[in-house]
């Protein structure tokens, strides 16, 4: 699973692991903003969470909107388990990666 | 101070987003939109921040009807270059202008139709599907040859009289039983409207089809597909 997974994806995803029952689309697109510290197109983030809603990664919901948003509703999203273990996964694809090597890395870049 | 985007960005926005979306992205945007960008970056730079996000919004949910409207405004400068443009240049310019007529007759279609199945190479490669590699090259292809089309229209309407030069069209003209040049023009895009884009659609749909193979030869797909 971890191959199908790109590090925009695990940003995003981790995005929902920190956030958790608050996780919508203004949250998530600020949390990636943060963590990746760039202004980040608010387009990648929704054609992100649309592609890993595809891949049964995380499930949305629709709640009521509050008025600072005209009312309009939000789209909450959850990891689903799959989506977990992707992450697992990923993490541990990197981590074996790095094993044996002392980080920082010395010598020349 | 008005605390409102521009009501032509949140109108394209509604049309561009599916209908699960159409209220959740635009009041995630309006939320934002209010509370951090407004304060921060004042009324000009909030306005032109709304748009970039609709453009990222274009680009990233709708990849093939942007390649469509990118290609499309390539052609169609390349259209108003070699129709109105070239022949304006002075008689030193001949080489320049045998350059690039020379250049978009052996590569330009065979270009454009290497992209409408790139396009189809790309969505597949998103999707997995055969049928989305299908729709990818058919769109591209329609959205490109519409605006060349539309582009041909205002070239040889506002420069009539530089265009009812053109041998090919004089030729044309005087084997028609049409009574003006400008008659004579209209009609022939018509009649490109009506069939030839179809036939365009169709060509690109299969472009994009092939496109879509050569994809899932080259790479297994997605795990969205494998499902």
């Amino acid at each position: 699973m971890s191959d199908v997974l790109g590090s925009f994806e695990q940003t995003v995803l981790m995005a929902l692991v920190r956030l958790r029952a608050d996780a919508y689309g203004r949250s998530v697109l600020k949390e990636v903003e943060t963590r990746l510290a760039r202004e980040i197109p608010a387009g990648a983030v929704y054609a992100t969470l649309e592609r890993l809603e595809g891949k049964r990664l995380i499930s949305s919901r629709l709640a009521p909107g509050t008025p600072v948003r005209g009312g309009r509703a939000r789209r909450y999203y959850a990891l689903e388990g799959a989506g977990v273990q992707a992450l697992n996964e990923s993490k541990a694809a990197m981590d074996a990666l790095w094993q044996g090597l002392a980080w920082p890395l010395g010598g020349k870049a | 101070m008005n605390d409102h985007p521009p009501r032509w960005a949140e109108l394209a926005l509604s049309l561009l987003l599916k209908a699960g979306d159409r209220e959740s992205i635009p009041g995630d945007l309006l939320e934002k939109y209010r509370e951090e960008v407004l304060p921060r970056s004042g009324w000009w730079r909030s306005q032109l921040w709304y748009a970039r996000q609709l453009g990222s919004l274009f680009w990233h949910l709708l990849p093939s009807a942007a390649f469509g409207v990118v290609l499309g405004l390539v052609l169609s400068a390349a259209v108003v270059a070699i129709n109105v443009v070239l022949p304006l240049l002075p008689e030193a310019a001949s080489p320049l202008r045998q350059a690039v007529e020379g250049i978009s007759e052996a590569a330009g279609w065979l270009g454009v139709l290497a992209l409408w199945g790139v396009a189809g190479f790309f969505a597949w490669r998103r999707h997995g599907t055969l049928a989305a590699a299908l729709k990818a090259g058919a769109l591209v292809s329609l959205l490109s040859m519409g605006m060349v089309m539309l582009t041909f229209a205002l070239v040889d309407n506002l420069f009539l009289d530089l265009v009812s030069r053109q041998p090919e069209k004089l030729w044309g003209f005087q084997h028609s039983e049409y009574h003006s040049m400008r008659a004579y023009i209209n009609h022939g895009l018509l009649r490109g409207l009506f069939f030839a884009l179809p036939v365009m659609a169709a060509v690109g749909a299969a472009l994009g089809g092939l496109g879509g193979l050569a994809a899932r030869f080259t790479r297994r797909p997605p795990a969205a597909a494998q499902r």
